[in-house]
């Protein structure tokens, strides 16, 4: 982990405010894709 | 080298941990969402039907309902489920009480129960009062509209369709493997097992009918040899239509279990209720 931070270019301040931002947009693809993904094995069921 | 290694093995754990979590929360996490709303609906539901009731001055007439099944679980005979007070049939909306307008979307509206999907040694058989038979975990409220998001409350009924105990075919759509899965076990009904909706109106007795019987459509793709389900696309619109007279429930569900890629379908006819009588002389007089 901390490998991958310090990967991060600019200084501290920078690298955390990358950091930050990579974790929230992580976190909102797993969102989507265990919100949507579950349609693959039952999307409800619905005619049409 | 060993640096490509590590690499590869850590995204393989990630993986590994991702998919467990990603089937985990599809199985049982997304059914913890349904159960709770599934509960504060029961709730909800009761006071909803006696606020209709009141409204329309009809009689509580659930409790007077008893079925009499025979020792496979299959309807015989209903006894004390028709002429509930105040029901009144309008030929022009071709709507009885309920009106579809009347109940919006999202909300819950009726509860529907399989008592045959129960393990049928456990089947309580004989002449048996509808609110009490054994049905544990296989009641659930039913919602209006069949959205993403009314689906993950509970089953749904299809707006554009008439309401259940109404004439026509009334489409009730649920989940099969995620959401608490309230149709997961609807290619286990056949032929003659019962199925029961309350409404605010009363109790609505529908019996599973062969489809082998009632179907006439090429796209179907698998039909059941119990005469329980049929299968088609997820497209086949013809399923909303079918049949014409009298008063219909269609369920549809996921098929194959852990895909979406087909539908499985139940047609049931209403045998009775407090609609049953007006209904079926409607049809006899056309």
């Amino acid at each position: 982990m901390r490998d991958l931070f310090n990967a991060l270019p600019g200084p501290p301040f920078v690298k955390a405010v990358l950091a930050a931002l990579i974790v929230v947009v992580v976190l909102a693809l797993l969102v989507v894709v265990f919100e949507y993904g579950g349609d693959l094995i039952d999307d409800g069921g619905t005619i049409g | 080298m060993r640096t490509l290694f590590r690499s590869v093995g850590w995204t393989m754990i990630w993986s590994g941990l991702f998919l467990f979590a990603f089937l985990g929360y599809q199985l049982w996490g997304t059914g913890v969402r349904t159960d709770l709303a599934q509960a504060a609906a029961e709730d909800d539901l009761a006071d909803q039907f006696e606020l209709v009731r009141a409204e329309d001055g009809l009689e509580d007439t659930t409790a007077a309902v008893e079925i009499v099944l025979d020792d496979d679980g299959k309807v015989v005979e209903v006894i004390g489920s028709e002429g509930v007070a105040g029901s009144a049939f309008d030929p022009n909306s071709r709507q009885i009480l309920l009106d579809e307008e009347a109940v919006a979307e999202n909300t819950s509206f009726a509860t529907i129960r399989f008592p045959t999907l129960v393990t049928r040694d456990e089947l309580v058989t004989g002449r048996v009062e509808a609110g009490a038979i054994e049905t544990e975990g296989t009641s659930w409220v039913v919602f209006e509209g069949t959205s993403r998001r009314t689906l993950k409350l509970g089953p749904g009924h299809m707006i554009d369709t008439p309401l259940p105990g109404q004439p026509g075919n009334a489409v009730i759509s649920g989940h099969r493997t995620t959401y608490s899965a309230p149709f997961n076990r609807l290619d286990e009904l056949e032929e003659g097992d019962p199925i029961i909706v309350e409404t605010a109106i009363g109790t609505h007795v529908y019996v599973v009918r062969d489809p082998g019987t009632i179907i006439d459509n090429t796209s179907v793709l698998a039909m059941d040899d119990e005469g329980g389900w049929f299968a088609v696309r997820p497209t086949a619109l013809w399923v909303k239509d079918a049949p014409a007279e009298g008063a219909w429930l269609t369920l549809t569900t996921c098929h194959p279990e852990y895909s979406a890629r087909q539908r499985l379908i139940v047609v049931a006819e209403l045998v009775a209720g407090p609609n049953h009588a007006v209904i079926y002389k409607d049809v006899g007089d056309a």
